[in-house]
């Protein structure tokens, strides 16, 4: 278990690209850290920083509170696993299991064999070997060698390889990656697991949010070699700080809609009437391509200071819904009145319909662009007219651009 | 109706006009350059098919229509070579055959020039050996005994008794002495009497060429054409004491120049325990080793001729006329170079000198001998012969001739033209055996007293009695069997080459697809290829492997012997062994220093050294470079007084080795080890090439897992390269028993056995020793014995090469 602290660390590349920027961040004891983000974001630079495979161009970089920036990676007590393995393919899985521990024998060399301190040594690296390999399941396959495994074996083999050593950091660079879903999913079970069990501080890379949100204790999003934002992934989820987080976490991706925000006081006054929550707060309508969303006045800090900018809307897709039959007439009848005032409704043309069993995904092509609800499954066709309920008590407001800012909730 | 029309603005959005005009104009653009490049591609390829279709064309018509010639002339081929006279005397000679086709309508001639001497023999072995000699060829005397005994050769008395026709060839206007170098009576083996085998065109005799103006430095008087040796040596060490002077004299030991000048003391090599003799030849290797720069000690392989050229040498021999033309292009003192004469080989107790001569000779097989007598008649004749005299390079053979100004030309140097003359009535040829192995062991041995120094005059001599007695006592000199029936093995290697093609074809023939029918097709040009000039030579030479044939003969004179060929080389050939023991020791240095080298360099490249390119380029250069022309410089980077490696190594303190010469036993399998360094850049290369394919994750998860950079080489680098270096060494194994070019070049087994690598030796059996059988043994052997310690290697290989490496 340790601590790892990275401060104002930068990785610039010979040749000026800027692969990570003044990253601070703290990883506390036994914490499961994973850093997520597309590829190229400078995770994996990160963690090769960490790992000391790469040198940090500045700041410092401390493992349980030793600079460790001029450490050579096998001083620094880590142990990290490789996306595609990297077993050594000559030698069996015991040979691959013990090269840590040989590594470091105090009574090594060719004599080892003949001195009693040599035999001893030897006798406890097969004993730590044989105990490694009951954790992980793997005695079976001890004399063979990579070649002859699956690729879920060889993954357990190279975990395995990591843990033998007993590090003070593990780290994992997408190692999951080279394996079918089905046993990602097994593997990620697993190793949220020996978390627990072995209770070590663990630093993760993948470009899998899904990932990501399921195996972390605190996620770590990043973009363009920034840090966008650090924090237990419900948190993330829930709370993005600004578009480019809202958009990689959660799947399907957040749907955008450029608009610009008004006060309108018809809704301001229908809602006070109905008593709704927040009802004191002055309520505001979302002004977009395709028409208007009312929206919720109690779910910022404060509306009134947005009022007639350009920004984006941002809703989940499992906040939308497909009208029903009857609720489309009705609102029809109606024209563009939705029956919550929290609600309001998207109307296009149906471009897709993805069905998953216990829920499908419908995606809709509207004057505002493109939506994707996740619903429960209905029938519809692919290229009928389509009207959807947003529920916007959850959505959020960003600032315009890629990374732009999130707009504070109340 | 609304929200159609918004779903259409959508997708307009996408994509606005401007920008698909631009798209479009973009696209169209690409599509004519993409044209453009097509046909300036097709038409290059174009080009180049119709460059090398009139190419062949050219050839080929070229030689059809000799072969369909209509002119009803009868063709004559002369095979000659121009070494010392060069272009001047191909010109000489194709001018005389002009002259001779216009003389003789009915005749036409092709002339083939050879080159070199030495070329010139080995192509003449191969066109007797493939039954379509020459007609009329140049021999030189010293080939006469093996020719006459071989049945290479027409014998002329018959023409030259019933010569008729103008201009009448008339034995006695020639130097009887040439005349008779080329009478051999094979019954006998005596040279001088019995048939008359060529009619010697030109001839020398030999003696020194002589810096005047050294002379005069040193202050001594030239010498007279009736010195002694007493007097060469006593000039020798005066200007060998001059300054800025790199000996008193040059004096060659090719074994003819050693007999020319045993035999002024009136000594030959037929006894050569005799003290007398073994007393002379020390004094001769005294004067070299024993004194400094009376004689040039140098042991490197080099145009020793050439030294003279420089100025620096007083005296330079014994050499025939046929440096004179080179000679000529020395510049008078005047002009910064200087004077310079010729003067008779000198005497000891008794007068005598040597000459080497050169006949026209006519192949006993030819289909048109009165043809061609009557083109060496016409090769012969005064006028022929004052026209190649103007060369310079030799004494026309008849007496009339030689005394005309076309050979003494007063306005040339050497002043001395009658100096060559002095003794043209006395001289004789060196008489040779029938087996030329005689001439070549004799240089060998008297090599390492004579120019080496290695060893005294007695033990040199020693070990040539104890060598020749070997050779000539084989059993396998006189070992006859019944003749190899070609014929016969024509059908039965017909016929398995027949069985080979059916196992090879039919299956694709009977039930093959379009494609495997296709890939055999294409496959086919390969396949023939291999068969005709693979397969069926491999398979004659496994036959020739147990037979006796000299390679100059028919192929139908082959003999049978049996295992002799094998018996010979296992139980008594002290050359085989001494090259076996060379190549071995040469292997044993070379392969693992060479692999070391090479993977050391491609580590050192792999880390990224900046201008990688340069470094990489720089260390595979040398593998371009020709095998000839990197032997030559390599010769002088070994040289034992100005090389550049002694050079380096006395800026160091030490004093290095003769490494070719004198400590060739211990120095000289090294030396050309040390050479092979020179082309480590293949190796290199592909050593790169697998360090490249060895995962970086690999290393870097090593590299985490504790290891240094020794263990992560040792425990990684290493188990993953295993294939490729199991492939580099099988590769450095085999192609250190094939070392030919360095060692031929270089002079390998020219002084002694310390350097003769086993592929030169068995070349000299072949193509110097006219044992073709012998030779096919050696190379047999050769092929056996690789392919043994390939397997062994191979097999052995699972114990320390990965494959899994390659699987992952």
């Amino acid at each position: 278990m340790a601590e790892v602290l990275l401060a104002a660390v930068s990785k610039v590349y010979p040749g000026g690209a800027r692969a990570v920027e003044t990253l601070d961040l703290a990883i506390g004891h036994g914490e499961f850290v994973v850093l997520v983000g597309p590829s190229g974001c400078g995770k994996s630079t990160t963690l090769r920083m960490i790992a000391g495979l790469e040198d940090a161009t500045s700041g410092e970089l401390s493992i349980d509170g030793r600079v460790v920036n001029e450490v050579a990676p096998k001083d620094r007590d880590v142990a990290m696993v490789f996306q595609n393995y990297a077993l050594y393919p000559h030698l069996s899985v015991r040979g691959n299991l013990s090269f840590p521990l040989e590594q470091r024998r105090h009574h090594g060399g060719i004599l080892s064999r003949f001195t009693a301190a040599g035999r001893s040594e030897r006798a406890s690296i097969d004993a730590r070997v044989d105990a490694v390999a009951q954790t992980l399941g793997i005695t079976p396959l001890l004399n063979r060698k990579p070649a002859q495994l699956s690729g879920g074996q060889r993954q357990r083999v190279a975990v395995g390889r990591a843990m033998v050593r007993d590090p003070k950091v593990f780290l994992f660079d997408e190692p999951l990656s080279n394996l079918d879903a089905k046993l990602r999913g097994e593997m990620r079970t697993e190793l949220r697991i020996l978390h627990k069990r072995l209770g070590a501080t663990m630093i993760y890379v993948t470009h899998d949010q899904e990932e990501a949100m399921s195996l972390a204790d605190r996620i770590v999003v990043m973009h363009s070699g920034r840090l966008q934002q650090a924090g237990s992934p419900i948190d993330v989820y829930q709370r993005p700080v600004n578009r480019f987080v809202a958009s990689f976490i959660g799947t399907p991706t957040m749907n955008f809609i450029p608009g610009r925000v008004a006060i309108d006081t018809g809704t301001h006054s229908r809602s006070a009437e109905r008593g709704a929550a927040g009802a004191a707060t002055s309520a505001g309508v979302f002004r977009h391509a395709g028409g208007t969303l009312a929206l919720p006045g109690n779910r910022w800090r404060d509306i009134t200071a947005i009022s007639g900018r350009d920004l984006v809307l941002g809703i989940r897709p499992d906040q939308l819904r497909i009208a029903g039959d009857a609720e489309a007439m009705k609102i029809a009848q109606k024209g563009d009145h939705p029956p919550d005032p929290n609600s309001s409704i998207i109307c296009g043309v149906i471009a897709a319909a993805e069905h998953y069993g216990d829920r499908m995904d419908i995606v809709l092509d509207s004057p505002s662009g493109r939506f994707t609800a996740r619903c429960p499954p209905v029938r519809v066709r692919e290229g009928d007219p389509c009207t959807m309920i947003a529920d916007l008590s959850a959505a959020h407001l960003f600032e315009v651009g890629e990374c732009g800012a999130a707009i504070a909730l109340s | 109706m609304r929200r159609t029309s918004s779903i259409d603005l959508y997708t307009d959005s996408v994509m606005d006009s401007s920008s698909r005009q631009r798209t479009a104009i973009l696209v169209r653009a690409r599509g004519v350059v993409g044209t453009l490049t097509t046909l300036l591609r097709s038409a290059a390829v174009l080009v180049f098919l119709a460059l090398l279709l009139w190419a062949f064309a050219r050839v080929g018509l070229r030689e059809f229509a000799r072969v369909f010639a209509t002119d009803g002339r009868t063709e004559l081929v002369v095979m000659h070579w121009s070494g010392g006279g060069g272009q001047e005397e191909d010109a000489i000679v194709d001018s005389s055959l002009q002259e001779f086709e216009a003389a003789n309508p009915s005749l036409r001639v092709r002339r083939i020039n050879a080159g070199g001497a030495g070329d010139f023999y080995t192509k003449l072995q191969t066109m007797t050996a493939a039954g379509d000699p020459p007609d009329v060829f140049y021999v030189g005397a010293e080939r006469v005994p093996a020719f006459a005994a071989l049945g290479l050769l027409l014998p002329l008395d018959e023409f030259v008794a019933s010569d008729g026709v103008a201009p009448r060839l008339n034995l006695a206007d020639f130097y009887p002495h040439t005349v008779e170098a080329f009478r051999y009576d094979a019954e006998r083996s005596e040279l001088g009497v019995g048939p008359l085998w060529g009619i010697p065109k030109d001839f020398t005799t030999v003696g020194f060429y002589i810096n005047v103006d050294l002379f005069h430095r040193a202050g001594i008087a030239l010498p007279s054409d009736d010195w002694t040796w007493d007097e060469f040596a006593a000039a020798a060490r005066a200007i060998g004491a001059l300054k800025g002077v790199d000996a008193g004299a040059v004096f060659v030991t090719w074994p003819m120049m050693v007999r020319a000048y045993l035999r002024t003391e009136g000594l030959d090599v037929h006894d050569m325990t005799d003290s007398a003799m073994i007393a002379t030849l020390e004094r001769l290797r005294s004067w070299r080793h024993d004194e400094t720069k009376t004689i040039l000690r140098t042991s490197a392989n080099i145009a020793e001729d050439s030294l003279f050229l420089g100025g620096r040498i007083g005296m330079a021999g014994p050499f025939g006329r046929w440096v004179v033309p080179s000679y000529r292009t020395i510049k008078s003192s005047a002009d910064g170079g200087f004077e310079w004469d010729f003067r008779q080989l000198p005497h000891g107790a008794v007068r005598s000198n040597t000459i080497a001569t050169v006949s026209w000779s006519i192949a006993r097989a030819t289909e048109h001998p009165q043809e061609a007598w009557r083109l060496v008649q016409w090769l012969v004749s005064p006028a022929s012969q004052a026209a190649q005299a103007r060369l310079g390079l030799a004494i026309p053979t008849i007496r009339s001739v030689a005394t005309s100004e076309a050979f003494a030309d007063p306005a040339q140097a050497p002043a001395n033209d009658r100096g060559f003359l002095a003794s043209a009535e006395t001289a004789r040829v060196v008489e040779w055996p029938e087996d030329p192995q005689f001439e070549g062991l004799l240089g060998s041995r008297l090599d390492q007293a004579l120019k080496t120094g290695a060893l005294s005059a007695a033990a040199a001599s020693a070990n040539f009695v104890r060598d020749w007695a070997a050779v000539s006592n084989s059993p396998l000199s006189h070992r006859r069997g019944a003749r190899v029936d070609w014929s016969a093995l024509a059908a039965i290697g017909a016929a398995a080459l027949a069985l080979a093609a059916l196992y090879l074809y039919w299956p694709s023939v009977r039930g093959g697809n379009r494609n495997e029918r296709a890939g055999m097709l294409l496959a086919s040009p390969w396949i023939i290829g291999f068969a005709l000039f693979m397969a069926i030579p491999v398979a004659m030479s496994l036959v020739l492997a147990f037979s006796s044939w000299s390679g100059v003969s028919e192929l139908g004179s082959a003999e049978y012997v049996g295992l002799a060929n094998f018996e010979q080389l296992l139980s008594d050939d002290i050359r085989f062994r001494a090259s076996l023991r060379v190549t071995i020791i040469y292997a044993l240095i070379a392969v693992p220093c060479g692999q070391l080298l090479a993977l050391g360099l491609a580590m050192l490249l792999h880390t990224r050294v900046r201008p990688q390119r340069l470094f990489r380029a720089a260390w595979y250069l040398p593998s371009v470079v020709a095998g000839v022309g990197a032997a030559v410089l390599w010769q002088w980077v070994f040289d034992t007084q100005h090389g550049l490696l002694n050079g380096m190594l006395s800026a160091i303190g030490i004093d290095g080795p003769d490494w070719l010469g004198r400590d060739a036993d211990v120095a000289g399998a090294p030396a050309f080890a040390l050479m092979s360094l020179w082309y480590v850049g293949g190796s290199m290369m592909i050593y790169l090439a697998g360090l490249q394919q060895v995962p970086a994750d690999l290393i870097e998860a090593s590299a985490i897992d504790g290891a240094g950079a020794w263990s992560r080489f040792r425990r990684v680098t290493l188990p993953m390269l295993s294939p490729v270096i199991l492939f580099n060494m099988l590769m450095a194994v085999i192609a250190s028993f094939q070392v030919f070019t360095q060692a031929f070049i270089m002079g390998g087994g020219k002084s002694g056995d310390d350097t003769l690598f086993y592929v030169l030796y068995l070349y000299d059996q072949g193509f110097v020793n006219y044992r073709m059988g012998y030779a096919s043994a050696l190379a047999w052997l050769l092929l056996l014995a690789v392919l043994v310690m390939t397997g062994i290697i191979l097999r052995s290989s699972s114990r320390f090469v990965y494959y899994e490496g390659l699987k992952l």
